[in-house]
């Protein structure tokens, strides 16, 4: 959808249009779903927390203003709070030991290759979400969704220079843990292929 | 534990590297050879940047998509919300309709008031009786609908921004407030506008456009020159009705997507925590460009648009403000298009790669790395 077509969707929304504001929904949940289930590492879970960033899209649609930025920009947003407060209220994030635990039924020699992908991306998918929330965000954005350094610096918010330093400090400690796991980064991109 | 050393500048090149890797435009070796006192430091922060790049969700499912539509489409929609007017020179236009009796109540009581009126009626910003002037227009649109449909009363006083601001820009004093106003002004028009004169809208909108194409901004005003703009090229998007489509939309993939990576050269490194079996050759790979690529929706600049208009250069007459009733509907000179059929539903996408999943609490089988292709055939010439 480019963005005259997203502008004219959103004015027509505004206006009580439910046809527009569906067309918008469609163009997005994926990219919401794909952020949500990143962060938290749960299927069913993302998609509770994607219905509610669109319920909470939908109520504050009437006072949103368009400041030239996609309409996805604004959907982060909201997925990046449901997420926070979710951590909130659970109040916990999944420690070292639980990455310490899965390597060491996941590397074995000659493993199936599908299995070790799983393996792989699973204990990944745990370090993730085991760094903060803002190097979480920009980890997603950048990587898994192939922000560029600017789009990502618009959806968090903050400027270019600011996203160098976080991705920086959010792949330092990924490849931290992932070298106190165990686990050579090299021998895991080599077995990927 | 790898000692990782912060240098001012190591974020700077990590950006650039991992642009370029996910690019495709370099590899890991490239990387490493164009920063070779920064190798050690890189190395693991480009791998894990790749590996995390490979990592691919399935899509949420369709039944759960078709779902969560249906239940947002029993929510009521907010209505909009009305639009704040700008607080210029201390004006403030959310009369109540109490306020705004008392004040005809006042102006006839001191005989004057209708003279006063009228003589402010071609004034500009700046000029002493300018205030009356935009005091009357704040007056005869608290009263609306007494005084007039609202959309017209907007309309009007959106005339009225736009006629000072070629005036003001003829005398060289068009200033940055001015624009403002008529940011506003149109804000107002479009949220007051019935669906139903969206093509008198559209055509206003396009009037409106033409005549700030022939002005020519100072310096000073030109940021406040492109908001104004700016405001008009989305309000005639907003406006303007889809277009109409004879081959079904496309997909509704988000526009950020990941493309997949290159293949790195084994490393020679030895290791003795992993075994694996490796089917790449030691020549460097880089996978073919023929691929899907990663697409990205730029967002349109601001530029002006030079619309065909009939429109003749205005001209500065005594003309009487318009009381209650008397305010004239404004007449389209353009043929708005028919609106055409409502956008189609898009598709969710569907990618072969990956696996499916059904709704369950764990993971493990829900998230996994892509694998690679095979080394292309032909390996690109340094």
């Amino acid at each position: 959808m480019n963005r005259a077509e997203e502008l004219r969707l959103l004015g027509r929304a505004q206006r009580g249009d439910r046809d527009a504001f569906a067309a918008l929904y469609r163009a997005n949940v994926q990219a919401i779903f794909r952020y949500i289930v990143h962060r938290v590492g749960d299927a069913a879970l993302a998609e509770d927390f994607t219905a509610d960033v669109f319920v909470r899209a939908l109520k504050s649609l009437a006072t949103y203003e368009d400041q030239g930025k996609p309409l996805v920009a604004w959907l982060y947003r909201i997925a990046h709070a449901r997420v926070v407060d979710h951590y909130r209220r659970v109040g916990r994030r999944p420690a070292e030991d639980d990455l310490d635990e899965g390597s060491e039924v996941a590397i074995q020699p000659d493993m199936d290759q599908s299995l070790f992908r799983r393996q792989m991306a699973q204990m990944l998918r745990q370090a993730i979400t085991g760094l903060t929330d803002e190097q979480q965000q920009v980890v997603v954005l950048r990587f898994v969704e192939g922000c560029s350094l600017e789009e990502a610096a618009q959806v968090m918010g903050k400027n270019a220079n600011a996203i160098k330093a976080l991705q920086h400090r959010a792949l330092r400690s990924l490849a931290g843990r992932l070298e106190r796991a165990g686990l050579d980064i090299d021998d895991i991109l080599s077995g990927l292929s | 534990m790898t000692a990782y050393t912060d240098l001012p500048d190591l974020d700077d090149i990590l950006a650039d590297c991992l642009d370029a890797l996910l690019r495709r435009e370099r590899t890991l070796a490239d990387c490493l050879a164009m920063y070779p006192e920064h190798a050690e430091a890189l190395r693991p922060l480009l791998q894990v940047g790749l590996l995390t790049a490979r990592l691919k969700s399935p899509p949420m499912p369709a039944a759960s998509v078709d779902a969560l539509e249906a239940r947002l489409r029993d929510l009521p929609l907010p209505k909009p919300a009305a639009p704040m007017p700008s607080a210029r020179r201390g004006f403030t236009f959310a009369l109540s309709r109490l306020a705004a009796v008392l004040i005809i109540a006042v102006i006839v009581a001191f005989g004057s008031g209708a003279g006063l009126v009228a003589a402010s009626s071609n004034t500009l910003p700046g000029d002493p009786l300018y205030a009356v002037k935009r005091l009357w227009e704040a007056v005869v649109l608290a009263l609306s609908p007494l005084t007039g449909p609202p959309a017209d009363i907007a309309r009007w006083i959106a005339e009225n921004r736009l006629a000072e601001i070629d005036a003001l820009a003829a005398a060289g004093r068009l200033d940055a407030a001015a624009l403002t106003d008529l940011t506003a002004a149109l804000d107002r028009l479009s949220s007051l506008t019935d669906p139903a004169d969206t093509a008198s809208l559209i055509a206003f909108l396009e009037q409106a456009a033409a005549r700030l194409d022939r002005i020519q901004p100072a310096p000073e005003t030109q940021s406040a020159y492109d908001s104004a703009r700016q405001t008009l090229i989305r309000l005639q998007a907003s406006a303007s009705p889809p277009p109409v489509e004879s081959s079904p939309a496309p997909s509704a993939t988000p526009s950020l997507t990941p493309t997949p990576l290159p293949t790195e050269p084994p490393s020679v490194t030895p290791t003795a925590t992993v075994t694996l079996t490796s089917t790449r050759s030691s020549s460097p790979t880089r996978r073919p460009s023929a691929n899907a690529t990663a697409t990205r929706t730029p967002i349109p600049t601001t530029t002006a648009t030079a619309l065909p208009s009939a429109t003749p250069t205005p001209t500065f007459t005594w003309t009487p403000l318009p009381l209650p009733g008397q305010i004239q509907p404004f007449t389209p000179t353009a043929t708005a298009p028919s609106p055409g059929t409502p956008p189609a539903e898009t598709p969710t996408s569907d990618d072969p790669g990956l696996i499916a999943t059904e709704r369950v609490r764990a993971t493990q089988q829900s998230v996994f790395l892509t694998q690679t292709a095979g080394p292309p055939s032909v390996t690109p010439s340094p």
